[in-house]
């Protein structure tokens, strides 16, 4: 049985220095909308996570902070949101925002919550109290990832393991640099993707070509291009590296990172099928059944990993005295990748699968997150991930245990022991 | 299926008691090819001394055999039931808090098997000495992780400041020493119990066919033989009015200090006013998010006197019989932010301009939940576990926000009745 399928009316403007993707339906009591501005990563890239943080702190047009957020209840929580991340070589700016659709509020609604946004990208104030409310919160971010084990540890497998990756980069928080940011600092930050950038943007919803007005009425983007080559290829370590960082917890973190060799010429399906037979399938996935069924050792174990930066990350947390038996075990999951994938682990797989691609007409984020996937970053869409369910293999996905190579190990925890 | 309208988004809710008890509520989305499935017991790890109705004996349990109880739960005669929904392409997990549990099914595809399915493991328990102790070393590792978790160990710090007594104070996986203390005994009587369809409810939102389903459902629990035992008493726990600590400081690894201020507010405060508990859940969220939230003139302090980088987090829970108001933020200069804050509460206050500012902002919330399957179904489940059941006119209700009301509600909270908790960083 297949979920409902559902056209939707799909149109692109050229606006010369940006494209605006209309996908209209009017399934929804919602218009979303996403701006996504993409540039090649350098090491400056700390600077845009800065300018850009958590809700973009700072405004020409509002007093303060709190003045635009009651604009923003006046309209129905019509609030901007800034994500930034790496996508390979490529650092991405995705301004999202997720509003009513006028039909529930007035005509002129559209106009106003378009206008907002753009008023506050548009018109940065990176003055002294914007850049303290910033470093403060790099420091509570900094705080989050301290307190939390989990994060400690990923975070340190990285930097120690793969200091040159592109996901390495998203871990700047650290006390000299919050300490060092400047107001100029921030005005780089913003100034050089909005200067930059290749943009496109993307609305789904009930709306028609009058939105593509509206936004031009507003939008200030430069026309740049961006490559199409964003592969980050990761060297790959002669040794192992193995580290330990002792630390007082009731549990050891254990992560374990492995280089996807020739990662621009795997198959993404492929991928998506090998990692979720591993350890991505609740409490069927390989890691899952090896450490918590048969072994009871840990509550959770799962793996994850990024095609662009050619990376594949395992992480458990479990007793400090099993920590030796648990990278056995990882061991052994990954080894079963090679020759003891079973028919009904790869059916498990498939049917997952269909389920996600079922699901992605379900919502207009949803809907935008695959179309931008499939225009921007060359996914398969959903025909075509459907039709190549149907002939992908057990030795299909066998054949990426040939790509992996292990980098590194790393735990946190075991106790003090003495040791720091 | 009783037909239930809801005012002002033109939606339609379905409603059935089943002749065992069951309360069935659908929710039909034509929009969407998903669906968000929840069968909730109202049993919890509150609840640890119990019986039914005319016993003469209760039975106790150690804490954690509610969550004890979940894990076992998926556990069949030689297979795993989340194996089984896995297979299918869907989503299945559980989750327990102080007072449900919930067993959570979602996906696109193989809806109707599936549904018949979670019926099914639910309804079958499966304990062996072996299952048993399997579960028990990984719930230890999951207790484990969770004492790790400083925001974890801060919550229930803030409980035991709060209340004396209240079960709100114990870890929902129980101690490690719970764990291991907890028998085949104490989670049979607890299932045979908790785990009945009077004492349970299912809700069914996104692409389903109402009709179908509760053919689905009757077929599938008319296989099972549910006895009539009567209704459960739970043990009250006597819990005083006042607030069990005033200020407490908890030492942890951080380097930011995180304070927390709660306000206590047993029901009792506002029995003069006879409005339902629902309507003063309502008006208290207002109360608290237009004087303490993210724009509120106190955050607009913070922002200009450089206290925090951001504004505090606002909610406001229903525990048992209380009303507990939260106030949370992230800041090493607590001392300025707990000043600032001690002359805002005692000018608690709200104006028309910031009623109709937040209650624009509620709005737009609930009605986009209604495109989102799992966002409804969270709504209709934690109205019935909060108040009893789902109302259809909340719109209407938010429209007609009362400011004399809300006036005569901030008069009758006791501005001294809080709990200030402090998590800072331990000494070297």
């Amino acid at each position: 049985m297949k979920g409902k399928r559902v056209n939707m009316e799909s149109k692109i403007i050229d606006k010369g220095s940006y494209k605006v993707h209309l996908i209209k339906n009017d399934k929804f009591k919602d218009i979303q909308m996403y701006i996504v501005m993409r540039m090649e990563c350098s090491n400056d890239d700390y600077k845009v996570f800065a300018a850009f943080l958590g809700d973009f702190a700072s405004s020409k047009y509002f007093n303060s902070n709190i003045e635009r957020y009651r604009k923003e209840e006046e309209l129905y929580d019509t609030k901007p949101s800034f994500n930034i991340s790496h996508v390979g070589k490529l650092l991405e700016l995705r301004i999202g925002m997720n509003f009513l659709n006028p039909k529930y509020v007035n005509e002129e609604f559209l106009n106003k919550a378009i206008e907002h946004l753009f008023m506050i990208i548009n018109n940065p104030n990176y003055d002294d109290k914007c850049l303290e409310i910033v470093k403060g919160k790099l420091r509570n971010i900094r705080e989050n990832i301290d307190t939390s084990l989990s994060s400690k540890s990923i975070e340190n497998a990285i930097n120690l393991g793969i200091p040159d990756s592109p996901l390495a980069k998203s871990f700047f928080c650290k006390e000299d640099v919050i300490n060092n940011l400047s107001i100029s600092d921030l005005n780089e930050g913003y100034n050089r993707i909005f200067k930059n950038a290749n943009v496109h943007i993307y609305v789904a919803g009930d709306v028609d070509e009058k939105i593509v007005n509206i936004i031009d009425n507003n939008a200030k983007f430069n026309k740049n291009k961006v490559s199409d080559n964003f592969y980050h290829i990761e060297d790959v370590r002669k040794n192992v590296l193995k580290h330990h960082d002792f630390y007082d917890s009731n549990q050891s973190h254990i992560v374990v990172i492995y280089n996807i060799l020739n990662n621009d010429k795997v198959n993404n399906i492929d991928l998506q099928i090998f990692d979720y037979i591993l350890g991505d399938l609740s409490l069927s996935s390989k890691l899952i059944v090896n450490l918590r069924v048969k072994n009871s050792l840990c509550y959770n174990a799962n793996s994850s990993y990024s095609k662009y930066s050619g990376i594949l990350k395992i992480y458990t947390s479990v007793d400090n005295n099993n920590v030796d038996r648990a990278l056995e075990l990882i061991n052994l999951s990954v080894e079963e990748m090679k020759n003891k994938i079973t028919e009904e682990e790869l059916l498990t797989a498939k049917n997952n699968i269909i389920s996600e691609c079922e699901d992605i007409d379900n919502n207009n984020a949803s809907v935008l997150f695959n179309k931008i996937n499939v225009d921007l970053y060359g996914y398969e869409d959903k025909d075509e991930v459907l039709s190549y369910l149907d002939k992908v293999s057990i030795n299909d996905i066998s054949k990426i245990f040939n790509n992996l190579k292990i980098n590194t190990i790393y735990i946190l925890g075991g106790g003090n022991n003495g040791k720091n | 299926m009783e037909k239930i309208s809801i005012l002002g988004v033109k939606e339609t809710i379905y409603k059935e008691v089943l002749d065992n008890g069951l309360e069935v509520i659908m929710y039909p989305m034509k929009n969407v090819s998903d669906f968000s499935v929840k069968l909730t017991t109202k049993y919890g790890n509150d609840y640890v001394k119990f019986k039914h109705e005319g016993d003469s004996k209760w039975i106790e349990t150690p804490f954690g055999v509610a969550h004890f109880l979940e894990h076992l739960t998926f556990h069949m005669d030689g297979y795993e039931a989340m194996d089984v929904i896995t297979k299918d392409g869907n989503y299945s997990n559980a989750y327990t808090n102080s007072d449900c549990t919930t067993y959570v099914l979602s996906g696109t595809i193989n809806y109707e098997k599936d549904l018949a399915f979670l019926l099914k493991y639910v309804f079958t328990p499966y304990y062996t000495s072996e299952t048993v102790e399997k579960e028990r070393g990984i719930i230890r590792e999951e207790a484990k992780r969770s004492f790790d978790n400083v925001d974890n160990q801060f919550y229930y710090n803030c409980k035991k400041a709060i209340y004396k007594n209240n079960h709100h104070r114990d870890y929902v996986t129980g101690s490690v020493e719970d764990v291991d203390n907890i028998t085949i005994d104490d989670i049979t009587n607890a299932y045979n119990t908790f785990y009945k369809p009077s004492n349970m409810f299912l809700v069914i939102c996104g692409s389903i066919d109402v009709d179908k389903s509760l053919d689905i459902i009757k077929s599938t629990l008319n296989e099972f033989d549910f006895k009539n035992e009567g209704k459960v008493v739970v043990e009250d726990v006597d819990e005083q009015v006042e607030v069990y600590k005033h200020e407490s400081i908890i030492e942890d690894k951080v380097n930011i200090i995180k304070t927390s201020v709660s306000f206590k507010m047993p029901f009792s405060y506002f029995s003069s006013l006879k409005l339902s508990t629902r309507d003063l859940y309502r008006y208290l969220h207002f109360i608290f998010t237009i004087n303490f939230g993210a724009t509120s003139d106190f955050a607009i302090d913070i922002e200009n006197n450089n206290i925090a980088p951001s504004s505090p987090s606002v909610y406001v829970e229903i525990e048992d019989n209380f009303f507990i108001g939260t106030i949370e933020i992230t800041t090493n200069k607590d001392k300025e932010y707990i000043e600032l804050l001690k002359k805002y509460i005692s000018n608690i206050s709200v104006d028309e301009q910031s009623i109709i500012r937040k209650r624009n902002s509620v709005i737009g919330n609930y009605i986009m939940h209604f495109d989102d399957s799992n966002d409804v179904n969270h709504d209709i489940g934690s109205d019935i576990l909060m108040f009893g059941d789902y109302a259809p006119d909340e719109m209407e209700k938010l429209n007609n926000l009362d400011i004399n009301m809300i006036n005569k509600i901030i008069k009758l909270i006791d501005k001294n009745n809080y709990s200030i908790i402090k998590l800072v960083p331990k000494k070297k």
